[in-house]
């Protein structure tokens, strides 16, 4: 199964509100008898290492993650809305595989 | 004076005074268990904070009393700091005494969130004490504690 990247955010905020941003990958490791031994790791050992979230550039969080931290990640912040842009959120595994994905916030 | 405790309750001295109650509990359990007292795990913190003495009280874990399932537990961290470009904390580390390699994670703050606080959710295969040190811009560091209980599984 492919990782797949949900977010839970408000669709608009005022300026000057703090408001929560929730996000969710969904990295289950396959199945023992599905696994693929390769050099660096075994797929049951992938763990997502390093979380970012970018806000028209700038970098608005960072999490270094471990394998001591659940399978699928789950990972809530905050963000003061100051103006209407993209958050750009991205997932990497430790193999190095990446994930990406958008949104837009609008700030009134 | 419990009855002037309650009168003026909220959620976060609701915390501050469970803390407060159950500290002589959690002092006796500390030096009752030789794992939490370990040298290793002293230096360890003495690295983190370049030989600083984290102060106590700012940070607040939130954890379920006894975790159900080991796997997947929620934890929420609550640093009492503004998020100001003066004053603002730049990260939180979430800490295990139990791992032989203590790190869980890390998350890099800016003013741009507006509020340290941030969730998550760990594995706990034990019961084990869970600490997060929060360093500020100015680097001063602010370190709280919380012992993580897990229901025995059947499973195991």
């Amino acid at each position: 199964m492919l990782p797949r990247p949900q977010i839970l955010i408000p669709e608009s905020a005022r300026a000057g509100d703090v408001i929560e941003i929730k996000t969710l990958i969904t990295h289950t490791p396959e199945q023992p008898e599905k696994q693929v031994k390769s050099a660096d790791t075994n797929t049951a050992d992938r763990y997502i290492r390093d979380f970012t979230v970018e806000f028209e550039g700038t970098q608005l969080f960072h999490a270094k993650l471990t394998s001591k931290v659940s399978s699928n990640p789950y990972i809530s912040f905050y963000m003061k809305a100051v103006k209407t842009g993209d958050l750009i959120f991205t997932w990497q595994e430790n193999s190095g595989r990446s994930w990406t994905t958008k949104h837009h916030i609008k700030v009134s | 004076m419990l009855f002037s405790i309650q009168k003026k309750i909220s959620r976060r001295n609701f915390l501050t005074t469970s803390l407060t109650v159950s500290f002589p509990v959690i002092t006796s359990w500390l030096l009752s268990s030789p794992s939490l007292a370990s040298e290793e795990w002293k230096k360890h913190l003495r690295n983190m904070t370049a030989d600083m003495k984290p102060v106590e009280g700012k940070v607040s874990i939130e954890l379920p009393d006894i975790a159900s399932h080991g796997n997947s537990v929620p934890v929420r961290i609550l640093v009492d700091n503004p998020m100001t470009t003066e004053s603002y904390i730049d990260n939180i580390t979430l800490l295990s005494n139990r791992a032989v390699d203590p790190l869980l994670a890390e998350f890099e703050l800016s003013p741009l969130n507006g509020k340290a606080e941030v969730s998550t959710y760990i594995k706990l295969d034990k019961d084990q004490e869970i600490m997060a040190l929060a360093k500020t811009n100015n680097g001063k560091f602010f370190l709280g504690r919380r012992l993580a209980q897990v229901k025995p599984s059947r499973e195991f």
